[in-house]
């Protein structure tokens, strides 16, 4: 039996088998693309092969201790071999519009299969360096993941180095117990779906693919962060009891608290919405008791596939939501939050700094071709529901009114080509960057609503890159300079009249919740599992205990000392919060 | 213009056969030359310039190959290319 620590993203607990999903598995389906798509596979594969080649040369100046002629010779002779049988992939792309990805492991597989007639012990290490390459290409196509975890055949907690929120979503339900993985932080993409589907998941915990084999037992406690390796009996017995506590309590609390209103003691309504990454994620989302959707990821549909998504998958998806919502029901759309380097778009460098580059509202401007498909299709489904628009890290007034500048322009266009689109939707900004947190009582007048991201403005403002182990105790909530902010942006949005919301990571935590509520918000937007809990809190308080709490919370000056009173006087009304 | 095919048999001495760096060597070789390069063994015909389809003959050690050259530099091409392969595509003696 060994316990493990690592950073627990989504509580529950999950006991069973592991599937470890190694580097070197690629599960690849049989894909086709469109006629049009097969340039954009071919550029793809282009960028892969250049990828793999810049990968080989140093995975071979790890490998071999032998320096000079030799290395340089194999590194020769693999770039020589990659770049024919990129011709011969792209010929394959060409003749059959296979996806690249395909199209590698079918070329690969047959050039292998020339072989089988070569006697084996010659062949063998021809194989292996055709598998190597093959690999090589597939691990810079695939962005060096798994494009999915497989069809599992049994109930298995899921042990990967890393995992997309694509391949989280593909996971299947019903099988899968758990997610540990060895990267990612609390905040990361795959931390938020997995919370938002509720899977218990544990990251962070670093060698654990190499450490344990498909197969072995394992505890997955998601709420601690820990993984018990091989327990012993009494272990298990003991976790199993947990389990079921578990999920007795969460069952029951959701049952008991979705039809009751959030309201504090006092009479004041308290908006709870919920955040999601797709469509499918409603359901669960109301389930839960979630009014509506405060925060609709985009980023999803730019992930999904090869190529950008066009205005029909956009509309596809926003239509979809609004099916699941019904027409009163609040959808903000979140525009494209990601960087360039996340994306597949052809001719944009490499930046030496993404978070700190051209992301989100900053690429938008710079292809406006990208933002306008985006624009077009939530203005055209906003007549079917309650849509609003929000806008990701504006950091300053001119992006807003570039932002309606080109609103307007694909308004009109959609006008003139004959669109029965209705009004303008409500437009929002994230409060993310922050000098848009120190300049909202200006912004303010310029918006319909704000949603703070706490994840972003905690790093900005704190300098800290929470998926970096060694500056990680850094990243601090409570901090007295966030507090500051959040104070400010609230009071400012709400003393003009304007929607405050926030839906980062905070707004969900329930040690957050009083002091928010004491701060003046009064809109929340969380993963769905967190709803019950903290409509509990805002139900057992009034306004005024809040508010003391929070003057109380701003006095303390000192992250630590903060975040403990916040924890205890949060466990006085719920005693299982950790 | 109808080019002279020259034609010249060669065989594989190196310990290793015909495997990944003298393959990528030989294709490197072959490209300097205008001509079709080919490389011949039971009737059937590899891209000499293609160091993955050089693979695809599976020349174990001591195999023999017609090498096959077309083109306006074809007779030097398939002097300097035979003279290669008897130098063991420049590997070394292991090799």
């Amino acid at each position: 039996m060994e316990i493990r620590k690592g950073i627990g993203v989504s509580p529950g607990f999950a006991i069973g088998e592991v599937h470890v999903l190694t580097d070197e598995e690629f599960v690849i389906s049989r894909k086709s693309v469109t006629d049009a798509e097969v340039a954009a596979e071919i550029a793809r594969l282009e960028r892969a092969s250049r990828n793999a080649v810049a990968e080989l040369s140093s995975q071979l100046q790890k490998m071999s201790r032998r320096v000079g002629q030799s290395v340089v010779r194999i590194l020769q002779a693999h770039i020589e071999l990659l770049s024919d049988i990129r011709g011969k992939i792209a010929e394959e792309i060409r003749r059959n519009r296979y996806s690249a990805e395909y199209a590698t492991s079918r070329t690969l597989k047959g050039e292998m299969k020339k072989l089988d007639s070569a006697p084996r012990e010659w062949v063998q290490p021809i194989l292996q360096d055709l598998a190597q390459i093959g690999k090589a290409l597939l691990r810079a196509l695939l962005g060096n993941r798994h494009e999915d975890a497989g069809r599992l055949s049994r109930k298995v907690v899921i042990v990967a180095h890393d995992l997309s929120p694509a391949q989280t979503l593909a996971l299947d339900r019903d099988k899968v117990l758990g997610i540990v993985t060895e990267v990612g932080g609390a905040t990361s993409h795959t931390a938020i779906v997995a919370a938002s589907l509720g899977i218990p998941a544990t990251v962070g915990i670093e060698g654990i693919t190499r450490d344990m084999t498909s197969g072995d037992r394992v505890i997955l406690d998601g709420g601690a962060g820990t993984i018990i390796i091989d327990p012993d009996e009494p272990t298990l017995k003991r976790y199993q009891a947990m389990e079921r506590n578990f999920q007795v309590m969460e069952q029951k609390l959701s049952r008991e608290l979705r039809e009751l209103p959030a309201v504090t003691r006092d009479g004041t309504e308290i908006e709870l919405f919920a955040n999601i990454e797709t469509p499918e994620e409603i359901p669960a989302a109301l389930a839960h008791g979630a009014e509506g959707i405060g925060l609709y990821r985009t980023e999803f549909l730019y992930l999904r596939g090869s190529g950008l998504p066009s205005e029909q998958t956009h509309v596809e998806a926003y239509r979809r939501a609004v099916a699941l919502l019904g027409p009163r029901r609040r959808l903000v759309i979140r525009t494209l939050d990601l960087g360039a380097d996340k994306m597949p778009i052809n001719g944009i460098e490499a930046e030496t700094n993404p978070h700190l580059g051209t992301r989100a509202i900053r690429l938008c401007f710079e292809r406006p071709d990208i933002f306008k498909t985006q624009l077009r299709a939530i203005l055209k489904v906003s007549a079917l529901g309650n849509v609003e628009l929000m806008i990701p890290m504006i950091s300053s007034l001119d992006e807003i009114d570039r932002v309606k500048e080109i609103l307007d322009g694909v308004r009109l266009d959609l006008l003139r080509e004959g669109e029965a689109i209705g009004e303008m939707p409500k437009l929002g900004i994230m409060v993310e960057v922050p000098s848009a947190a120190l300049m909202a009582d200006v912004l303010a007048d310029h918006v319909d609503f704000f949603s703070v991201g706490t994840n972003d403005l905690i790093a900005y403002t704190l300098a800290v890159d929470r998926t970096n182990e060694r500056v990680a105790p850094l990243y601090q909530p409570a901090h007295p300079a966030i507090l500051r902010l959040l104070a400010a942006v609230i009071e400012a949005g709400t003393s003009k009249g304007k929607g405050v919301s926030v839906c980062g990571e905070m707004s969900g935590d329930v040690n957050f919740t009083l002091l928010l509520l004491g701060m003046g918000l009064r809109t929340f937007s969380v993963v769905p599992p967190a709803i019950p809990e903290i409509k509990k809190i805002i139900r057992s308080v009034t306004l005024a205990e809040a508010k003391s709490l929070a003057e109380q919370a701003f006095k303390l000056g000192d992250a630590r000392k903060t975040a403990e009173f916040l924890r205890q006087e949060t466990q006085k009304i719920l005693p299982d919060a950790s | 213009m109808i080019h002279m095919i020259h034609e010249r048999f060669i065989t594989i001495l190196n310990r290793k056969g015909l495997h990944v760096r003298p393959a990528a060597a030989f294709a490197q070789a072959a490209a300097r030359f205008k001509s079709r390069i080919r490389l011949l063994r039971d009737g059937r015909a590899f891209d000499g310039k293609s160091s993955l389809e050089l693979l695809m003959i599976a020349a174990v050690p001591g195999t023999s190959l017609t090498l096959q050259a077309e083109g306006e530099d074809a007779a030097e091409a398939v002097e300097t290319l035979a003279r290669f392969a008897a130098n063991r595509f420049g590997m070394e003696e292991d090799d």
